[in-house]
């Protein structure tokens, strides 16, 4: 195991360890360039910039981008490797992110009753159905490219 | 990286699920090293041959 203090963040397995790894490198080195990047705009008036909205900006699209490469990668489900346990693990994340989809909308619906939300019921349960898609097509997107890299590898 | 890793594992009737838990990686992670799409670490393959019984001679020694 490597000696870093971000040990915490990272699986036990090796192959999976050393990939975030140089994951979490590339998504320094882009923030470093997107870093030098806005000193420079920053210096002409023809743009204005938030600084609140750049650093929200800079830490979403960092952690945007380990997630994507992360799912990409095909590494999340490493011991799906037949049709059978494929079919399986699709059948958990539907149910998953059905089950995600319904404790939000009856979380917000209860909120709602009580009063206790500032926005729309509507717009609640909008943001409940794109998180529960997103839930959904990230899951299975990462267990489509995980079965397709572990049928190459079976023996 | 070429090795002999999986010519030696079914010479001994050891699955790619068994080697793994006894080296404790994932079975993916064996299936790339036996493909030599991933090059493991002295740590690992140490473990590997010793799960295995081998020298890291024999499994990863390449001859000409």
């Amino acid at each position: 195991m490597e000696k870093t203090w971000i040990r915490f963040l990272l699986p036990d397995d090796e192959y999976k360890r050393r990939t975030i790894l140089v994951y979490f490198a590339e998504a320094a080195i882009l923030q470093l360039i997107a870093v030098l990047t806005l000193i420079v705009i920053s210096q002409f008036d023809f743009i204005p910039m938030d600084g609140v909205v750049v650093l929200i900006g800079m830490l979403f699209g960092t952690i945007a981008y380990v997630w994507i490469r992360y799912i990409l990668s095909g590494m999340e489900f490493a011991e799906i490797m037949t049709a059978k346990a494929y079919r399986r693990e699709r059948k958990l994340i539907i149910i998953k992110s059905t089950s995600f989809l319904v404790i939000m909308c009856a979380s917000i619906a209860s909120f709602d009753v009580f009063g206790m939300m500032s926005v729309p019921l509507i717009e609640g349960l909008i943001v409940s159905f794109i998180a529960a898609l997103l839930l959904f097509l990230t899951n299975y997107v990462s267990l489509k490219r995980s079965y397709w890299k572990n049928r190459e590898l079976i023996d | 990286m070429k090795n002999k890793v999986k010519f030696t594992r079914m010479e001994q009737k050891m699955t790619q699920e068994q080697l793994a838990r006894q080296v404790r990686v994932t079975r993916q992670t064996i299936g790339l090293i036996e493909k030599g799409e991933y090059n493991p670490t002295l740590q690992l393959c140490v473990a590997i041959a010793k799960a295995l019984g081998k020298t890291l001679d024999d499994l990863f020694w390449e001859v000409d």
